[in-house]
């Protein structure tokens, strides 16, 4: 390219080469010149490092002044320290001050507001214990029993009308009674000769059995056994009674026979104020059926007493007849007893008797009550009334009751009659006492104080409106 | 008292404790308690007597006795000056 005549008017410097040399040593090369003076710029001055390009932010004015929005300020971050750090808090564990008593978050519920937890609306979602909460297992409710038992009850408890059973080493006195006839436990009239003993319920039916280790009350509906003609219950001999649980039957069963009419057998032992047998027995239940009863395990309920035909017992109250009707009461309970009363009446005229000897009344041995006693543990009453007359001054009769005995009179129960010519006479006699354990008897007595004369006594002296009865009582 | 008797009748031929009248009307009912040592023969007896016994005509003889007497006290009651002898006072039982 040719040069034009220079010439101020069209002269472009721009249209020079070598433009970016540095032919102008009185300017500042911006590139590689280092600043010796300060330049002044509209009144600003700039600090030589920053013309030469290293500028310090330190060095800048207006620090102070929020020129950079983008940034949070250090005001505005919580001043409280979260890790230690105490000079400059700020640090990846900021921590906030939430806004107090407001409700920012309203996707949330608010605990103050309902926790029904109802199954619809608002509150729906309910919980299930089971499988939402833990420590199941902890004794959190102490208003609550346990079934462990570990806490007694503080109050009463009310079944609300409602049974309790299966309980264990809880032993009432067992509900039943022994009797003659079914579902009639307790007996008023005559129940002669019967050859089925039946366990009736009578106060509850439930009866507690000892199975070696613990009580168990059980639930019972009658209980029999049919005796009949069975040589198993030997004719006049006693037998115990029991109730066993058989495996889950229960079952009404009698032991061996007593070895007298006044020895048992096989023992009895109280184990926990109950009567049981003291030793491993064999239980009849049926004419050709036993089962073994373990120590203790049979409970005691009762004694029957067999009459002159084996297999067969009975309950007589006794009655009006020639030479008396006898009292026979040979079932005797081991609980829920009931006071049992029958009357002897001889309805013979009249009869003489003239002997010191001490005889049965009007030498009859059914002017008698004969029964059978478990356990001698409560008293028998008897009264008799005799009505009779002496012919001499020189005699007196004499009445007594004898207890198993027809020929001496009991101490406590004899009374003689004044000595007088042609005088009646009426005399009380009374026993009062324990006969014993086993069979007995209580027979009315008579003799004379002197038989110089023969002295009369009398029945029913053949008027209706007179008897001489003898009335005994007893639990049975 | 018809006891009375017949234990008198039959323990005069026989050793015994008593006699019982079951039932006067019917003698089958009656009984006698012979002591031990009594008789085969003596017990026959004894029974031949009680078989004999007729009730209603010792009933009788006792009423007649019994009147007897009341006729006797009523004698004597109507006689306040009669002297009473000893004949008097077994009629009337008193010895």
């Amino acid at each position: 390219m040719g040069l034009k005549s220079p010439s101020a008017s069209d002269f472009d410097h721009g249209d020079l080469s070598g433009l970016t040399d540095n032919d102008h040593t009185q300017y500042v090369n911006a590139v590689s010149d280092t600043a010796t003076v300060n330049l002044t710029l509209t009144g600003q001055s700039i600090s030589a490092d920053v013309i030469a390009g290293g500028t310090d932010h330190g060095g800048l004015g207006g620090l102070a002044d929020d020129d950079h929005t983008q940034y949070v300020l250090h005001t505005e971050v919580d001043d409280t320290p979260v890790d230690g750090v105490t000079t400059d808090p700020i640090s990846s564990n900021w921590a906030f001050d939430h806004e107090a008593a407001a409700d920012p978050h309203t996707g949330y519920r608010l605990e103050s507001a309902d926790h029904s937890h109802q199954s619809t609306g608002l509150q729906a979602g309910q919980l299930d214990h089971g499988a939402a909460l833990t420590g199941l297992t902890d004794d959190d409710h102490t208003q609550y029993l346990l079934v462990a038992g570990s806490r007694a009850m503080t109050g009463d408890l009310d079944m609300g009308g409602n049974d309790v059973f299966n309980v264990r080493n809880y032993y009432p006195d067992p509900g039943g009674r022994l009797t003659l006839t079914s579902a009639t436990p307790v007996l008023v009239a005559d129940a002669a000769d019967q050859t089925t003993l039946y366990y009736a319920l009578y106060k509850h039916d439930l009866v507690p059995l000892y199975d070696g280790t613990n009580w168990d009350v059980f639930r019972f509906t009658e209980l029999s056994i049919a005796m009949a003609a069975s040589a198993n219950w030997a004719a006049n001999s006693n037998f115990d009674v029991y109730v066993y649980n058989d495996g889950g039957t229960l079952r009404l069963v009698t032991g061996a026979a007593w070895t007298s009419d006044t020895a048992r057998n096989e023992s009895l032992t109280r184990l926990n104020g109950r009567w049981t047998n003291t030793a491993s027995m064999t239980g009849r239940y049926a004419a050709a059926s036993t089962v073994t009863v373990g120590a203790n395990q049979g409970l005691y309920v009762g004694t029957i007493r067999t009459t002159a035909s084996a297999g067969t017992t009975t309950m007589e109250f006794g009655g009006e007849a020639l030479n008396g009707d006898p009292i026979r009461f040979y079932v005797w309970n081991a609980y829920n007893r009931v006071l049992t009363g029958g009357v002897v009446a001889d309805t013979t005229d009249t009869w003489t008797y003239q002997s010191t000897t001490v005889r049965s009344k009007n030498n009859s041995t059914t002017n008698r009550a004969t029964f059978v006693r478990g356990l001698n543990e409560d008293a028998m009453t008897v009264d008799a009334i005799v009505r009779g007359a002496t012919s001499t001054a020189a005699d007196a009769g004499i009445v007594g009751i004898g207890l198993d005995v027809t020929n001496s009179l009991n101490t406590s129960a004899r009374i003689r009659s004044t000595a007088s010519v042609s005088t009646i006479f009426i005399l009380i006699v009374s026993y009062r006492g324990y006969p014993g354990l086993g069979l007995h008897f209580l027979q009315a007595l008579e003799a004379c104080a002197a038989a110089v004369a023969a002295v009369t006594f009398n029945g029913d002296v053949g008027v209706a409106d007179i008897l001489t009865p003898m009335a005994i009582a007893g639990m049975f | 008292m018809i006891t009375a008797i017949l234990h008198a009748k039959v323990s005069a031929v026989a050793p015994i404790n008593g006699i019982a009248i079951g039932d006067k009307e019917t003698s089958l009912t009656w009984r006698i308690d012979f002591k031990p040592e009594a008789t085969v023969d003596q017990r026959l007896a004894a029974q031949a007597v009680m078989d004999a016994f007729d009730v209603a005509a010792e009933e009788q003889k006792l009423q007649d006795a019994e009147q007897a007497k009341k006729d006797k006290k009523a004698s004597l009651l109507s006689q306040p000056n009669k002297s009473v002898t000893v004949q008097d006072l077994i009629d009337l039982g008193i010895l």
